[in-house]
C-alpha cells in the first residue's frame, strides 16, 4: 500500500489568540444585534402569546395550553396542513423540473459566459416588479374572457371558456411556480456550474450516453442545489397566503389564509399558536432535508 | 503475454481552434504494444493530440487509424482507447468501486458482475480495502490509481494518459513512474502518455514523440533524442547539448560563436553535448581545439560535477560546461572569471534547423 507523505495531518491549527478572538467577536456583532432584535425577540413573543388566553375584545397575559389543545383536536388542521402540503409538493415538483432543466441549459448548451449572464437575467424579469403585480398579471390571461381562452376559442379547440384557468387551485400552483421557480434555479445552477466538465468528458469516455450521464452524473452532484432550492420553495409555500388567497379567488385555503384570518380576527393567541407550529413544522421538514444532502458542501 | 494491441497510426492530424492550429499537419504512427510519450513544452498541442486519438476533439483534418481501423469521426467509447484526465476526474459522489465499474453499469452489466471484475482491478492496483471510499477520502497517488483502473475497466488497446504523474509529489512520482511501465508491459497494450518532462520521456519511452508549437519536431527512441536530436529545439529541450552558430569551428584558431536564433548574422548552426566543452581559467592552452573567450556567468551544484554557465566574449552566448568535482576543487570557479572555451571538434554536429 502506498501512503502519500504529503497527506498526513498536521494536527488542528493554533488556537487562535485573545485579540483574534475579539476581533472575530466584533466583526459579527452588526449581524447578531440584527437577527437579536428582528428575529430571536419577535419569534420570543410569539412563542410568549401563543400561551396567552383571550376573549372577543382583548388578549389576557396568562399560561394556558388550550390554543395548542384546540389546534391539534380540530379537523381543520389537519385538512389545512393535507391541503397545503400538497401545494408545497407541487409546487415544489414543478420547480425542481423547470429549475434543473433551465440550469441545465445554462450550464451546459450555453457556452459562451456573456449569454449565460444575459439569459439569467432574462431568468430575473419577473422580480423586477411585485409578487402583487406579477400575481394580477395573471388575470387578463387566464380569466374567462383572457389570453388563453380567447386564444383556444378562436382556435376552435374548445367551445366554451375553461373555467378552472382561473381563481382555481390550478392557478394558485401556477402562480406560486411561476413566483418561485428562480429560487430553485438559481441553486441548482451554481451546484451545476461547479461541476468539473473532465467528468462529462470521463462518462463519455466510459460510453455513457447524453441521458446517463444526466442522471449518474449531472443529478446527483446538483443535490445540494437541489436541497437548498427546495428549503426556499417549500418554506416559502408553507408560509404563504395572498398567492393561495388572490389566485383562487378566496375559494382554496391553507394553512396561511387560516392564519391570517384569525389576526384579522385579533385572535392573537391561536394565530401564535398556530405560527408556532407551522415554524417548528417548517424547520423539521429542513432538518430533515439536511439529513438527507449534505448541503454544507455548497456553502 | 497476449498478442499486442494498439497500433497508432496518424495521417497529416491537424487541429485548428478559430484561426489558431494546435495541432499542426502531423504524422506519426506508434508500435503495438508499446510505451509512447508525447513530450513537448505547455501548449504544444500535446492534450489536444491526445483528445483527437480518443475521440474528445474532432480533427480539422487528416486521419486517425488504430490497429488498422480508421477511426474517422466515432465517440471515444466506440474506439478501443480509454482516457485517464490530467485531474483524474473522479466521479466525487460514487465509490472508488463505483468509480472503476462505471463503464460496466453504463452497459447494462448486472451487479454482480461489476462487483467481480472491479474486485479484479482493485485488486491490480492493490486498493481492495478502499473499494468503499469516496474520492476525497484518498491521497493523490491512491486517486491516481483508480482513475488508472477506470480506464483499464473498459479493456482498452491504446491507454491515454495526461500528464498523469504531475500532480504526485516527487518521491512518489518515481515509484508510480516504474509501476506505470510494469502494467504496460504486463498488458501489453499500447500507453499514450502526455508530458512535459524530459526526464519522465526519458525513463518510460519506448519511442518519443517530440512536438513544438503545434508541429511534429522528432521521432525517436529515447537514445535518439538524448543522443543524436536532429533540430535546435529538440536538442535544446532534452538539455544535454549546446546549441549556437558558429564560424571558424574547423580551423582550430579564431572560432566566433553567435546565438542559434539568428539573432546575430553570421555561422553555422551546431550542437554539440555539454560534457564536449570545458573552461579553462586565464590564458588559453594549447593546441586545444577550437576555442574562443568567454566568462562565468552562473555556477550550479550538479551532485557530481559543477555545471557552469559561460558567456563567450564576445557575443554573450550562455554555453553550458561540466566541471569535474576534483578539478574544481584544485581551481575553483568563480562568477565572472574570465577565460577560454574550447570543444572537441570531432563532437561538434551541423543541424539544418
Ligand atoms: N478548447 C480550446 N479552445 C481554444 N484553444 C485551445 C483549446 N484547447 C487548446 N487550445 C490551444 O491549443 C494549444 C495547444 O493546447 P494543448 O493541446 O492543451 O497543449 P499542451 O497539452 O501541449 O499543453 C494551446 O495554444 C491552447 O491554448
Ligand atoms: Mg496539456
Amino acid at each position: 500500500m502506498t501512503s502519500n507523505p504529503t497527506t498526513i495531518s498536521t494536527g488542528m491549527p493554533p488556537r487562535p489568540s485573545f485579540w483574534a478572538r475579539l476581533q472575530g467577536g466584533l466583526l459579527a456583532l452588526p449581524l447578531a444585534l440584527v437577527l437579536l432584535t428582528f428575529l430571536a425577540v419577535p419569534v420570543g413573543i410569539v412563542v410568549a402569546v401563543s400561551f396567552w388566553d383571550y376573549n372577543d375584545w382583548e388578549v389576557i397575559p396568562d399560561f394556558v395550553t388550550f390554543n395548542y389543545v384546540e389546534l391539534f383536536t380540530s379537523r381543520l388542521t389537519y385538512i389545512l396542513y393535507a391541503k397545503t402540503l400538497k401545494f408545497a409538493f407541487l409546487v415544489w415538483a414543478c420547480t425542481l423540473v423547470i429549475g434543473v432543466m433551465v440550469a441545465y441549459v445554462l450550464t451546459f448548451r450555453i457556452r459562451s459566459t456573456k449569454w449565460q449572464i444575459v439569459l439569467f437575467l432574462v431568468c430575473t424579469i419577473p422580480f423586477w416588479t411585485s409578487n402583487i403585480i406579477r400575481m394580477i398579471a395573471w388575470i387578463p390571461v387566464l380569466g374567462r374572457h383572457g389570453l388563453v381562452n380567447g386564444f383556444l376559442e378562436q382556435t376552435g379547440l374548445i367551445g366554451s371558456p375553461i373555467e378552472w384557468l382561473l381563481y382555481s387551485e390550478f392557478a394558485v400552483i401556477l402562480a406560486f411556480v411561476h413566483l418561485y421557480a428562480l429560487f430553485m434555479v438559481v441553486p441548482v445552477f451554481n451546484s451545476m456550474a461547479r461541476i468539473d466538465t473532465s467528468l462529462l468528458e470521463a462518462a463519455r469516455d466510459a460510453g455513457a450516453s447524453g441521458i446517463q450521464t444526466f442522471f449518474m452524473v449531472i443529478l446527483p452532484l446538483c443535490r445540494p442545489g437541489m436541497a437548498i432550492g427546495s428549503i426556499f420553495v417549500v418554506a416559502l409555500v408553507m408560509g404563504d397566503f395572498v398567492t393561495v388567497k388572490m389566485m383562487s379567488g378566496g375559494q382554496a385555503a391553507s394553512v396561511g389564509v387560516a392564519l391570517r384570518n384569525e389576526i384579522a380576527l385579533l385572535q392573537y393567541p391561536p394565530a401564535s399558536a398556530a405560527a408556532v407550529i407551522l415554524l417548528l413544522f417548517v424547520l423539521a421538514m429542513i432538518y430533515g432535508l439536511t439529513r438527507i444532502v449534505d448541503i454544507r458542501k455548497e456553502l | 503475454m497476449s498478442e499486442l494491441k494498439g497500433h497508432i497510426s496518424a495521417k497529416s492530424l491537424t487541429k485548428a481552434f478559430g484561426s489558431a492550429l494546435a495541432v499542426d499537419d502531423v504524422d506519426f504512427t506508434i508500435p503495438a504494444g508499446s510505451y509512447c510519450c508525447l513530450l513537448g513544452p505547455s501548449g504544444c498541442g500535446k492534450t489536444t493530440s491526445l483528445r483527437m486519438i480518443s475521440g474528445h476533439d474532432t480533427q480539422t483534418s487528416g486521419s486517425i487509424a488504430i490497429d488498422d481501423r480508421d477511426l474517422g469521426t466515432i465517440p471515444p467509447a466506440q474506439r478501443p482507447t480509454a482516457m485517464m484526465f490530467q485531474n483524474y476526474a473522479l466521479f466525487p459522489h460514487m465509490t472508488v468501486e463505483d468509480n472503476i465499474a462505471f463503464s460496466l453499469r453504463v452497459k447494462g452489466s448486472d451487479k454482480a458482475v461489476r462487483r467481480q471484475r472491479a474486485g479484479h482491478l482493485l485488486e491490480m492496483v492493490e486498493l481492495t480495502d478502499f473499494a468503499q471510499r469516496k474520492p476525497n477520502e484518498l491521497s493523490g497517488g491512491q486517486q491516481q490509481r483508480v482513475a488508472l483502473a477506470r480506464a483499464l475497466m473498459m479493456n482498452p488497446s491504446v491507454l491515454a494518459l495526461d500528464e498523469p504523474l504531475s500532480a504526485l509529489d516527487p518521491f512518489l512520482r518515481l515509484k508510480v513512474r516504474a509501476e506505470l511501465k510494469a502494467l504496460q508491459r504486463r498488458l501489453g497494450i499500447t500507453f499514450l502518455h502526455v508530458t512535459h518532462s524530459q526526464s519522465e520521456a526519458l525513463a518510460l519511452a519506448d519511442q518519443i514523440i517530440l512536438m513544438n508549437s503545434g508541429k511534429l519536431e522528432q521521432v525517436g527512441t529515447a537514445e535518439d533524442l538524448y543522443h543524436r536530436p536532429e533540430t535546435a529545439f529538440a536538442a535544446q529541450f532534452m538539455g544535454v547539448q549546446n546549441v549556437f552558430r558558429a564560424d571558424g569551428v574547423q580551423s582550430g584558431a579564431e572560432m566566433r560563436i553567435f546565438r542559434p536564433d539568428g539573432g546575430q548574422a553570421g555561422g553555422a548552426l551546431y550542437r554539440a553535448p555539454i560534457d564536449a566543452f570545458s573552461f579553462t581559467a586565464g590564458e588559453t592552452p594549447a593546441n586545444a581545439g577550437p576555442a574562443t573567450p568567454a566568462k562565468v556567468s552562473a555556477i550550479e551544484y550538479a551532485g557530481d560535477h559543477l555545471s557552469l554557465t559561460v558567456d563567450t566574449q564576445p557575443g554573450d552566448v550562455g554555453l553550458k560546461v561540466q566541471v569535474p568535482l576534483e578539478a574544481a576543487a584544485m581551481n575553483p570557479p568563480v562568477f565572472d572569471q574570465v577565460g577560454t572555451l574550447t570543444i572537441k571538434p570531432e563532437s561538434l554536429v551541423e543541424l539544418t534547423r
